[in-house]
């Protein structure tokens, strides 16, 4: 097998294959084309459920002679520009893909008009490189996409195709998606030559209703709820209908995001679970809702198809809706109940501004002097007067929200990077301080000359070690020089509170009376050097606390120690510094942490280190092994 | 016993129960000591709460309402090594709009716990018992910000009707686990379509390794 470049038609089949599945997919991707170009009518001829032909007629701003070849090469977009505006996308449309896709596996040819441009032109890309032959046509100020023998070349798509009927469902079903969306924009679906749907622009209350009723019936509309809430960025808006009107099916659910039109489970979980028990557990609510956010607050990029997005705060969202439609629910049965008791003579009951029901009065249950017509109108002008009037005061409804802070809060929470490594990191802390007591600082070599200027050469025998300084060779004990290292540092710890530790059970030690004397006379000190304890009778005593720095000895023996080292201690004050130093003080194990004790002791200021240094030293003398080796010549 | 007016009057109480066995400690305060805790789960709480005086009892409170501490036995064998989960709190399955850590049930009870480990084998007699030194806590940045992720994550789960998916692998410190007298208490939740369901209540508990770092960095365990 070679590796080789596809060809341009066979890259742009494969990417078909996510974004192309059927005829409804060509449809979606055009009319969104269309929409992002600021059509405001649109129509779509399908022939034989698209198999045949799908074609999109729009008076957008149309594409100049001279984009016409990119406008069919794939990754070519006017929708975005840079990564930037990937992170906030505002048209329905920005991958790019779609034409390049759908023209890659159909027949497909793009005629198009811009308003300032004399002549139409026709573009169409054939062959396996795609190359895109352009020709004058006659048109209209707009665009045509005709979309030929969908699948012609990919005959195993092509088996994948249903009926023409059920195709065309599919179809009617995705222009009743995007209608629903775009209520001022004109929608006409032919079949086979016949107006199946005709969607009239709805800018009045009235006209919106009547659009309403037109695409998701008029049931729908008798029993929805209109809704609009507001908080923190969040617009929720469109309407719910009662549980009343629920359904066996999940064939009116109608959910987008930013104008995009949505199958996102979030936002189904959301609304389903504010029915809760409202609903039968195989029931499905219907309702037509918006949810508007701030552009960089959702990823669209995440399905090819834009069929789900990502919230950056995905519970927020979610709760954000769950709240606003339980409670509008909950509010239309209080309406209901007390309208039913109010004889139903108002519309405009104490409860109104929370919903208003476009809600038809049927005829035989009329009461007031009205004609059905005009009752309605106001019925629903009412509804969505307050629809857009009360996006301020939407706020108390959310009374029960988190705050600023608390979200603030969350915000926080989602950034945060979780570091499984917290709890070993603060373990090791832990470990570190009592591990310092026995370690030795690390220094690095060679760093200093005057320390260096003593170079441990060997250990020796019985805490000795044989030193050069000063080209000569000295034997020198250790000891001396470790204990005063270890008070070095006990001087440091003790400058700061000795922190004591608990011990996990009291440990009971059996002393002598005059030592249990000698510890009732200092137990004020003890506690201040972190040992807590108890003087029971008959030479009993409990050890509660111990010094941390103490932490890897064994209580019994190093409490025994420890009495002992006091004790000797000629002193009239007590030592502590000294005792635990002792305490602490290991014979030295490497050259390396003798050379590092001597460098600390060498730069230590309050430390006299050459008489230390000549108190504990033999010169080694080699005179009479040179004479030896001279001899030996 | 009285209520402890202070923290430190309540930590020097406590601390004078470390190295008393169980039935000792019930002897002093008149409790039978039962023969085994299956039926009686909580005893071991009631009788440390009866000894250094809680008062908050069953009611949503901390224990020490007064000083906002909460009282949490910790059981451990002879070795320091924590037996069992740490129960928190119950979780709600419902209900949860708008709730964030600052607000939740888990942040309020692990605000302040006085920890009482005790040498709790399986096979040792409850009256033999013993108690070990108890350590007050209050979660330090990292805790907090493991506890909030955690809940966080497993809330979330919650709310979005994944709690049947839930399982000991969620969480680092803490998990949800079913908590239950037994399998027939159930209790609502969401499912994953929003669905109102009845599943088993559940129960947000501390693992094992962060109790055990807890107690190893608040007490000398050789």
């Amino acid at each position: 097998m070679t590796i080789a470049i596809l060809p341009p038609r066979l890259a742009n089949q494969i990417a078909a294959g996510e974004v192309v599945e059927r005829p409804a997919s060509v449809v979606k991707e055009l009319v969104e084309n269309s929409i992002d170009a600021g059509a405001n009518k649109i129509v779509i001829d399908i022939e034989q459920g698209g198999h045949k032909r799908i074609r999109i007629i729009d008076n957008g701003k149309g594409i100049y002679q001279d984009q016409l070849s990119l406008a069919l090469s794939r990754h070519a977009t006017s929708k975005i520009k840079d990564l930037d505006d990937l992170e906030s996308i505002s048209s329905l449309g920005f991958r790019g893909e779609a034409l390049a896709s759908i023209s890659s596996v159909s027949r497909l040819t793009l005629t198009s008009k811009p308003a300032d441009q004399e002549t139409a032109w026709r573009a169409m890309a054939t062959g396996r490189e795609m190359e895109v032959d352009i020709q004058p046509a006659a048109h209209p100020d707009g665009t045509t996409i005709d979309v030929e023998d969908l699948f012609f070349n990919t005959p195993a798509r092509r088996k994948f195709l249903r009926t023409h009927k059920t195709e065309f469902s599919h179809i009617d079903e995705v222009i009743r998606r995007i209608a629903l969306s775009k209520l001022d924009i004109i929608f006409t679906l032919n079949h086979n030559g016949k107006t199946v749907r005709q969607y009239r622009g709805a800018t009045t209350d009235k006209q919106v209703e009547k659009r309403l009723a037109s695409i998701c019936s008029q049931a729908f509309v008798d029993n929805a709820i209109a809704i609009d809430f507001e908080h923190q960025g969040l617009h929720l808006f469109g309407w719910v209908a009662n549980p009343n009107f629920s359904r066996n099916q999940n064939d009116l659910c109608y959910s987008y995001v930013n104008g995009r039109m949505m199958r996102d489970k979030l936002i189904n979980h959301a609304i389903r679970q504010a029915y809760g028990e409202r609903l039968t557990h195989d029931s499905y609510p219907a309702f037509v809702l918006f949810l508007n956010l701030d552009f960089d607050q959702v990823d669209v990029n995440v399905h090819p198809a834009k069929h789900e997005v990502r919230f950056h705060h995905a519970r927020f969202v979610h709760d954000f809706i769950v709240s606003a439609i339980s409670q509008s629910l909950q509010q239309d049965i209080l309406t209901e109940h007390d309208s039913e008791q109010a004889g139903q003579t108002t519309t405009l009951d104490e409860h109104s501004d929370y919903r208003q029901p476009l809600r038809l009065q049927n005829a035989d249950d009329q009461t007031a002097p009205v004609t059905p017509q005009s009752s309605t109108e106001t019925n629903y002008s009412a509804a969505s007067s307050q629809r857009f009037s009360r996006q301020s005061s939407s706020q108390r409804h959310f009374s029960d929200k988190p705050g600023k802070q608390a979200l603030a809060n969350y915000d926080k929470l989602l950034s945060t990077d979780i570091n499984p490594n917290l709890i070993r990191e603060s373990e090791n802390t832990a470990k570190q301080s009592s591990r310092e007591t026995s370690q030795v600082m690390p220094v690095s070599f060679g760093e200093d000359l005057a320390s260096a200027d003593y170079q441990v050469v060997k250990l020796g025998p019985k805490n000795t070690a044989v030193v050069l300084h000063q080209d000569t060779l000295f034997l020198l004990k250790t000891a001396p020089l470790n204990l005063q290292y270890q008070r070095l540092k006990m001087a440091r710890i003790l400058a700061e509170e000795v922190v004591s530790q608990p011990l996990l059970l009291p440990v009971a030690i059996n002393l002598d009376n005059d030592v249990i004397n000698f510890i009732g006379k200092h137990q004020q000190q003890f506690s201040d050097h972190g040992i807590e304890l108890d003087i029971k009778p008959r030479g009993k005593c409990i050890i509660r606390q111990y010094p941390a720095l103490l932490r890897e000895q064994d209580i019994q023996s190093s409490f025994t120690q420890l009495l002992k080292i006091l004790q000797q201690q000629s002193t009239t004050e007590l030592n502590w510094l000294d005792c635990f130093a002792q305490l602490l003080c290991q014979p030295v194990a490497t050259v390396a942490e003798l050379q590092s004790i001597v460098k600390v002791l060498h730069d230590s200021t309050n430390l006299d280190f050459f008489a230390l240094f000549d108190l504990n030293c033999i010169e080694l003398d080699l005179t009479s092994y040179l004479l030896q080796l001279e001899l030996a010549e | 016993m009285l209520t402890p007016e202070s923290e430190q009057q309540l930590i020097q109480t406590a601390q004078r129960l470390s190295g008393i066995t169980l039935g000792d400690l019930a002897a002093q305060l008149g409790i039978a000591v039962p023969e085994n805790l299956n039926k009686e789960k909580g005893w071991i709480g009631l009788l440390l709460e009866r000894a250094l005086g809680a008062s908050a009892g069953s009611k949503p409170l901390p224990d020490f309402p007064e000083l906002g501490i909460e009282l949490k036995t910790l059981p451990i064998d002879r070795d320091a090594k924590v037996l069992e989960t740490t129960f928190v709190s119950v979780a709600p399955l419902t209900g949860m709009s708008g709730v964030t850590w600052q607000t939740s049930h888990v942040k309020n009870k692990m605000a302040k716990v006085l920890w009482v480990p005790i040498i709790s084998e399986r096979q040792l007699p409850v009256a033999e018992r013993l108690i070990c030194t108890p350590f007050l806590w209050q979660p330090n940045p990292e805790e907090e910000a493991l506890l909030q992720a955690d809940w966080q994550e497993l809330t979330d789960m919650i709310v979005l009707g994944e709690v049947e998916k839930i399982n000991g692998k969620y969480g680092e410190v803490l998990q949800l686990r079913p908590k239950a007298a037994n399998s027939k208490a159930k209790t609502k939740a969401f499912d994953k379509n929003g669905r109102p369901f009845q599943t088993l209540p559940r129960g947000f508990y501390l693992k094992t390794g962060f109790t055990q770092q807890l107690l190893n960095r608040h007490l000398r365990v050789n």
